[in-house]
């Protein structure tokens, strides 16, 4: 297989890759969600025991902690939504996208085949296969002058065979592009709720510093609560990164197959 | 990927294509013929996706893709019939002939292509190559491997498409005819001894071939059986007692120690 298929398939498969990983991700979330509620619940019940104003202050904090799990829940569900559409699209245009790389491997060793007999310095490796207009006018190039019209013929069924599946996967790449950006947003919102849960904390721990007793409980709510909110920011950067390779490889394809 | 014109008289003809030393080594080597007959063309056993790249790009060699009407799968392996779809997908016009126990199975490789399979029946089929083309016919060779088989008979070259009956594992450098029968068995035996399960199909095969009686049997993997070989395979097969496996003491221990670890 030549340099620019290769490369080509290679990088549609990691773009299947980075789409597979956006979506454990984005699956992994729910887990990081429930543990914020735990701890939140876990916050309420020790401010309960304190008994006192300061007691009913945390009570809020921790109920309003408790409200941001329920708060991003339809976010997250959108989320798992939005990345399984886009794996499920990633793996439909993959398929088409082997049938592209399957064709133009056979419409390269024909060209060498030919260029070759006719003792041309040129091979299949000088075209731009993976390219529409390319593929458009492969055919009447000059150097398949004296080939024979049975050649041409067949060089000109791949080709156009290949414009319709190159336009085919256009159109579904287009649609993993917006589930893309519309992944990035989503993750923009949750990473606000963990800025948000880190506030709460924040609030918490200066409300605990108050109080005579229990401020190593409340400590080490706050710690959890930052850790989790680590694990979170990890898990979307993560995600955001995996989106931004993605949709510059992507891109990259699109313009293999469309450029001039 | 090499290829031959094995037969031709006039507007009709045989080609066959194999030892592709550009596959990679653990893709066993695959025989794809092409009947063309009065302009239009058959293929037989296309061969897996794998290498659906080097043989369109052979096939254009000796005809256009408009003059093939016909694809045969004899049976349900991926080495036949997992570029069944892109076949298709290039040339829509295709008919692709399978044995009608496999369709629901061979759909699986529709790569999300309009798929569409005519199924043979059981008892075989008379079959036209395109509106110009000859007849051949779909002869069958069920459990010889598959339980859905079948074998290819062309009366116009008197060549007989046998499949995986004939099959050999040959070396890259073998050639292309069986030269010495007695030398040849030993790339044969073990595979039939594996992939054939049943002594009575197999030799109910061999009867409605020695009726037949063909001058070239050409199977899917290795050598092709020309005059007298094709006679002395017909014997061997005939004398070949299939469908038996039994496992060694050692493997039998080795078993035996997996079954015991699944038990717990």
């Amino acid at each position: 297989m030549s340099q620019q298929l290769t490369k080509y398939r290679s990088d549609i498969s990691q773009v299947f890759k980075l789409g597979v990983n956006i979506l454990n991700n984005a699956r992994a979330l729910k887990g990081i969600s429930l543990d914020l509620k735990l701890l939140a619940v876990n916050g309420i019940v020790q401010a309960g025991k304190i008994g006192s104003s300061q007691g009913q202050s945390l009570i809020t904090l921790s109920g309003f902690l408790s409200d941001l799990p329920i708060q991003i829940a339809p976010e997250l569900e959108d989320l798992e939504r939005i990345t399984t559409d886009l794996a499920r699209q990633l793996t439909v245009s993959l398929i088409s996208i082997i049938r592209f790389i399957f064709y133009s491997n056979a419409l390269s060793i024909s060209l060498d085949r030919l260029l070759i007999q006719s003792k041309s310095s040129f091979r299949a490796s000088d075209f731009k296969i993976l390219n529409i207009q390319e593929l458009t006018k492969l055919s009447k190039n000059d150097v398949f002058l004296k080939t024979r019209d049975l050649d041409k013929e067949n060089i000109e069924q791949i080709a156009q065979v290949n414009i319709g599946i190159s336009e085919n996967s256009r159109l579904m790449l287009d649609k993993a592009l917006d589930l893309l950006s519309k992944a990035a947003a989503k993750i923009e919102n949750l990473k606000r709720n963990g800025f948000i849960a880190n506030y709460m904390g924040s609030n918490i721990l200066i409300e605990s510093s108050y109080l005579t007793s229990d401020q190593q409980s409340f400590q080490a709510l706050v710690n959890n609560i930052r850790n989790i909110v680590n694990r979170l920011d990890t898990n979307l950067d993560s995600m955001i990164n995996s989106i931004k390779d993605a949709e510059n490889i992507l891109r990259s394809v699109m313009m293999a197959n469309q450029s001039n | 990927m090499k290829s031959e014109i094995i037969f031709e008289s006039g507007d009709h003809k045989w080609i066959v294509l194999g030892r592709d030393t550009s596959k990679k080594d653990e893709v066993i080597d695959t025989n794809e013929y092409i009947i063309v007959s009065n302009g239009e063309a058959m293929l037989l056993d296309p061969g897996g996706i794998e290498i659906f790249p080097s043989v369109l790009a052979e096939i254009t060699k000796y005809v256009s893709i408009e003059q093939i009407k016909v694809i045969f799968a004899s049976h349900q392996d991926p080495d036949i019939s997992s570029s069944l779809a892109m076949w298709l997908d290039l040339a829509k016009h295709i008919k692709i002939y399978c044995p009608w126990l496999w369709t629901g199975f061979i759909s699986h490789f529709g790569m999300g292509t309009d798929f569409i399979l005519n199924p043979i029946p059981d008892e075989g089929l008379e079959l036209k190559i395109g509106d110009k083309g000859s007849t051949v016919f779909l002869v069958p060779a069920h459990f010889c491997h598959s339980p859905g088989n079948f074998s290819v008979y062309d009366p116009k070259a008197n060549i007989l498409f046998s499949g995986d009956i004939g099959a050999a594992l040959i070396p890259n450098d073998a050639p292309l005819y069986v030269d010495d029968f007695a030398s040849h068995i030993k790339y044969m035996e073990k595979f039939h001894l594996r992939w054939m399960p049943s002594v009575g199909s197999l030799r109910q095969w061999v009867r409605r071939v020695r009726n037949i009686n063909p001058n070239i049997i050409a199977p899917q993997h290795g050598s092709i059986f020309v005059g007298e070989n094709v006679h002395k395979f017909l014997d061997w097969l005939d004398n070949l007692e299939v469908g038996k496996w039994e496992m060694g003491a050692e493997a039998s221990d080795i078993n035996k120690a997996v079954w015991m670890k699944w038990k717990k």
